[in-house]
């Protein structure tokens, strides 16, 4: 095997324009190299083979979350007038969207409270992402969602539902932006 | 050994052949570069087993080194090794209203007194713990897991999902 390439291998012109074979100082034309490129060819292509089977490995992500914990000094109950503490129930039917704060009154967190039916068997995962996408725009710093799901739902709906909740790509002056939605997650369940 | 000629006596013997590599190397080359440059992109490594398939996600946040539980549709497991079977869907086969999995509970206090012996109970993400469960598990048995690590101290817990 050799080294075809454009380094080694320089045209022969039958030596015109310098002599028999020489150069314009009159010295002697250098002999033709071949490169024997086989060592680099095999080391190359066992590099590619272990890169490309160690390619095919699944790219794995993670999200965040806690569970309630008790505490004497903190609280996930969202504390400001500009904050409120979303809480997300998923039943096999519905998502229910309810909302805590301490600094709101019952009047202003009522309209918050809403039940999304699922879209024919499957949640209806955008119109959850719209309603807290509408909470988020009235109380700008909240970030908390504490996700209630029943029994029987599926760990693939959970996590889907904290994709939803998680952000919202916005549109602002023409430029679409990810707005931050509820990206902190408290996972709970219901006492029995 | 045939004469003057070709194997077969006659005619002029076979040239020999220059293969042009040039454009081989290229492309192996571009490939090699491609590739390296991707493969350290994720820094941890996590094993998935062929009896848990992970939920797809939009999360872009990274992987970081963490106590692993690994929950597939038969196992439950922390830093690979076996702590609990799953029977019809349920940990240890016990009733979904016994929040505690005792054998895990046990194992995870374990490994927190193993960590605080070595003095590293302290550390960033020492409270973490990083779930990889199959898509298909009844929440419930999340929720189990979570509070079992919860009080054995393991408060906080990352999610591994599949990159969209």
């Amino acid at each position: 095997m050799s080294g075809g390439g454009g380094g080694g291998a320089a045209p022969e012109e039958g030596g015109g324009g310098f002599g028999e074979g020489g150069n314009v100082f009159g010295e002697a034309a250098a002999p033709e190299v071949e490169l024997n490129l086989t060592a680099l060819m095999d080391i190359l292509s066992n590099l590619l083979f272990f890169l490309l089977a160690s390619f095919g490995a699944t790219i794995i992500m993670a999200i965040n979350t806690t569970v309630p914990t008790q505490s004497a000094d903190k609280s996930d109950v969202a504390d400001t007038s500009q904050s409120v503490t979303v809480n997300v129930s998923v039943s096999k039917t519905k998502f229910s969207v309810s909302a805590t704060g301490t600094q709101q009154t019952e009047a202003d967190l009522a309209p918050l409270s809403i039940a999304i039916a699922n879209q024919g068997d499957n949640p209806d995962y955008a119109a959850l992402k719209d309603h807290l996408y509408a909470i988020k725009q009235k109380y700008p710093r909240s970030d908390t969602m504490i996700l209630t799901p029943d029994a029987g739902i599926r760990y693939d709906t959970l996590i889907k539902t904290m994709d939803a909740a998680r952000e919202k790509v916005v549109t602002v002056s023409g430029t679409p932006q990810t707005l931050p939605l509820f990206p902190s997650v408290v996972i709970s369940t219901l006492v029995k | 050994m045939f004469g003057k000629g070709g194997k077969f006596g006659g005619g002029e013997p076979d040239p020999s052949v220059n293969l042009n590599l040039t454009a081989l190397m290229d492309i192996l080359s571009n490939l090699l570069f491609f590739l390296l440059a991707s493969y350290s992109t994720q820094s941890v490594e996590l094993a998935q087993k062929p009896d848990m398939k992970l939920p797809d996600s939009s999360s872009q946040v990274k992987i970081e080194k963490e106590l692993t539980l690994t929950l597939t549709t038969k196992e439950l497991l922390v830093a690979d090794v076996p702590v609990a079977t799953i029977t019809d869907g349920k940990i240890g086969g016990i009733a979904d209203d016994t929040q505690k999995i005792d054998a895990l509970f046990e194992r995870l206090r374990s490994v927190k007194a193993t960590r605080a012996a070595a003095g590293q109970d302290d550390l960033p993400g020492s409270d973490t713990i990083m779930l990889l469960a199959d898509k298909g598990t009844d929440s419930t048995q999340i929720a189990r897991i979570l509070k079992t690590a919860a009080a054995a101290g393991f408060v906080k817990a990352r999610f591994g999902v599949v990159a969209q």
